[in-house]
């Protein structure tokens, strides 16, 4: 018989997380077999960045009644490219009557980086060590001065464009050139700043200067605006372009798509693991492959779910979970809330195509940053993220209140006002509870491959409503200011899940008995296995949190190696 | 380099293939779906006559149909179900009917203040969208199906596009929130579970 391969490291996903981990452990020497649940991408076939819509008889739409029949989570996905996304059908999971989530999951090499937002912020200590700032929950064992590095590398490797603002709540990094704003997103900032608040361009990882040498197969964006569909020219990061690439090219990587993780496999005698059993999407056969390291890097919730399914006789409860936190602190970026309308000063101007553009204006915190805007109904804080402009199609067209009618007169308003909408939307902090968590639904219910599902609890708190009121009144404020007509605010917070943002749920800490991971994205109860992409934050911050994981994932790495070779994993 | 040899599991031989699932969607009183074993399509069909609550869980049954890639039916009646779970709906919430003393679950907000924006589509915006089921142990064989069918979950997806089904859908909403909701309320339960049978047996 074969002798089993012993890979130094099996790293669980290939996403965000799995990708960098990926290049950092093969660059350092190490040999390591990925595993993705999702199946292989080509780009020439799957990418579809430079597809019009009218190229489909469904105009971009897809075949009748598709999303609600078998992909009714998946919010981000259309007609190009939902087979980024997991089919509902095949992946369920379960809520509380009365207390949904909305999880979006990708299921495909590269995961959510296919599609991802891209937008590009660090946190600062307001956010690390927000708990001594205002006494809510726990601090990260970690500080900016540590992790600040780690997002230097971060941004230099993947190519970040923004500009340095000089705001210590929202730190300046490593920058290629910044998007320029479009004339509604400048009366925007101008707004914002008569009434005490910045607006800042939005950082983005976005190539829009030279590709650096090590940027290898990857060109300048060049502004077809259509990212979400899979950028086909390396523009924006994704492990397709970027990670995997320098991983394969070690020669040290095995990439095995299809592979749906059951469970991670644990030496009955020492309760460490020893690598992990999983089946193959397509086939249906079980395999098992063994490794000296495990990387959970899978997504928040999927990572959770493999660790709380990892079960045995030392780990009864799951992997990690000795301190009952396993699945607990679970959040999501809120939003919904906001205002919009148009600025009559730009109606009636000549188009021009101002969609291509991939980001916009943000307005970043302004509440609860010290005692001067320390807000008295609720604590942490929201920025706004904020968009003006020419687009393909004028979305604003189903506004009744906007182009009201139809035939000749609606036609010439929708002609008119084409060129002068825009938004504000929210993006704020949830605060990290332990009674918003995710267990495994307790009746059994199971995925299309018999992995036994999640149960997801949450809710929002009277926290999260107060600084939505607050954020109502406030955008509603700043677009006036800008000198907009305002033509709807305030609405309703989204559904957790819904910004896909889902943090939390195998936290890290200073404390064993509270938190799954020590201040490395290492397992307390498992020394050999490091949890590396949302699910190790303490906190969400109102800040995108991608650039946070690559970092904690190269600081994460960093340390794994040097102990690997100590020999005390 | 893709696809290294691994390790079949231990012990891994080749079993009886396991159906896990199937995915189906509610049209007026049936839930319709279909899966595929060995590359060979089925069509499902579970036509509840009957609902009830037993031990507190939500109970159909009904006359359960398996067409096979031939176009070969083979059905049986009195097939039961129990529910093992549900996934709350997001988006359009359907009509609810509503029952003395029942509130829906979930938040809805008010302070001194004046009423804080609320989460979509929670309270009494909330609906479920999927409800699981556990059919009771299947005969593969006698339905045509060389696979375990010892333990099928139906996952029930309520999207209505015909006026029954969106009229189900809020009934089996409500009677889920009444079961496992927060607060049992086994007397709002009974009602909405009489009123599925009053559609149910409007066929």
């Amino acid at each position: 018989m074969a002798r089993q391969k012993i890979y130094d490291a099996i790293i669980i996903g290939s996403g965000a997380s799995g990708g960098m981990a990926a290049k950092e452990l093969t660059e350092k020497g190490m040999e390591v077999l990925v595993l993705e649940a999702g199946p292989p991408v080509n780009p020439a076939r799957d990418f579809a960045s430079h597809r019009w819509v009218y190229e489909s008889m469904y105009r971009g739409f897809g075949p009748p009644g598709w999303k609600q029949r078998e992909q009714w989570m998946q919010d981000t996905a259309g007609e190009f490219s939902r087979h980024f996304y997991v089919k509902d059908t095949e992946h369920p999971y379960t809520t509380e009557p009365g207390k949904p989530f909305l999880w979006v999951r990708a299921r495909i090499v590269g995961g959510k980086t296919l599609h991802w937002g891209r937008l590009s912020w660090r946190l600062s200590d307001l956010d690390f060590k927000a708990a001594s700032h205002d006494g809510f929950g726990d601090d990260w064992p970690v500080s900016y001065a540590e992790i600040s590095p780690y997002y230097d590398r971060a941004e230099e490797f993947i190519g970040v464009s923004g500009n340095r603002d000089g705001l210590p709540h929202q730190p300046d990094g490593k920058f290629m050139s910044p998007m320029r704003l479009t004339c509604g997103e400048q009366l925007l900032r101008k707004g914002a700043e008569k009434t005490g608040r910045k607006g800042i361009v939005s950082r983005v990882a976005m190539l829009t200067d030279k590709p650096k040498p090590h940027m290898r197969g990857r060109a300048r964006c060049h502004y077809c605006g259509d990212c979400g569909e899979g950028c086909d020219v390396g523009a924006m990061f994704n492990s397709i372009a970027s990670t995997l690439p320098v991983a394969a090219a070690t020669g040290r990587m095995t990439l095995r798509p299809n592979s749906v993780v059951r469970h991670i496999t644990v030496d009955t005698n020492t309760g460490k693991a020893k690598g992990v059993a999983f089946v193959d999407r397509v086939t249906m056969q079980e395999y098992e492959v063994f490794g000296k390291v495990i990387v959970v890097a899978a997504s928040t919730l999927e990572s959770t779910r493999i660790l709380l399914n990892s079960r045995s006789r030392q780990h009864a409860t799951g992997l990690g979970n000795s301190s009952g936190t396993l699945g607990h602190y679970l959040v999501d970026h809120w939003g919904g809330i906001g205002a919009s309308g148009y600025f009559e000063v730009l109606a009636g101007r000549d188009p021009i195509n101002e969609d291509g553009k991939a980001t916009g204006l943000f307005i970043p915190r302004f509440r609860n940053i010290n005692k001067e805007t320390k807000h008295p109904r609720f604590i942490r804080g929201y920025g706004f993220e904020c968009g003006s402009g020419t687009y393909s199609f004028p979305g604003f067209a189903r506004n009744p209140a906007l182009t009201p009618g139809f035939g000749t007169e609606f036609k010439k308003r929708v002609r008119r006002y084409y060129t002068a909408p825009v938004s504000m939307t929210t993006r704020a902090e949830m605060l990290s509870r332990f009674e918003n968590y995710a267990e495994i639904d307790p009746s059994g219910v199971v995925d299309a491959w018999g992995v036994p599902v999640l149960r997801i609890h949450t809710q929002h708190s009277d926290n999260e409503r107060e600084m939505a009121k607050d954020a109502a009144e406030a955008s509603e404020e700043i677009l006036r200011a800008a000198g907009a007509v305002v033509l709807s605010t305030g609405g309703r917070i989204t559904v957790p899940g819904r910004i896909i943002h889902e943090l939390g749920t195998a936290r890290m800490g200073n404390d064993p008995k509270k938190s799954v991971l020590n201040k490395f994205n290492q397992c307390w109860d498992a020394k050999n296995v490091f949890v590396t992409d949302g699910a190790a934050f303490v906190s969400s911050a109102n800040q995108n949190p991608t650039l946070t994981i690559l970092a904690l994932t190269m600081r994460a790495c960093d340390y794994l190696v040097d102990e690997y070779k100590r020999g005390n994993l | 380099m893709l696809f290294t040899k691994e390790v079949q599991k231990k012990g891994a031989r080749r079993q009886a293939i396991r159906l896990h699932s199937v995915a189906a969607l509610l049209k007026e009183r049936r839930f319709e779906g279909s899966f595929e074993l060995n590359g060979l399509r089925h069509r499902l069909v579970y036509a509840p006559a009957r609902a009830e609550a037993q031990g507190g869980k939500l109970r159909l049954q009904g006359r359960l149909s398996i067409t096979d890639s031939r176009g070969r039916e083979r059905s049986r009646d009195g097939v039961g179900a129990i529910m093992a779970s549900s996934q709350g709906g997001i988006g359009g919430a359907p009509p609810r009917r509503q029952v003395e003393g029942f509130n829906m679950p979930g938040e809805f907000a008010q302070t001194t203040s004046g009423v804080l924006p609320v989460t979509d589509s929670t309270g009494p915006f909330s609906f479920c969208g999927v409800i699981y089921f556990h059919f009771e142990p299947l005969d593969g064989r006698a339905f045509g199906v060389g696979a375990d069918l010892s333990r099928v979950q139906l996952n029930a997806r309520l999207a209505p596009t015909d006026d029954v089904a969106r009229d189900l859908q809020g009934l089996y909403s409500s009677a889920i929130d009444a079961l496992y909701g927060e607060k049992v309320n086994e007397r709002a339960a009974a009602a909405f579970i009489g009123e599925i049978n009053r559609v149910l047996g409007a066929a």
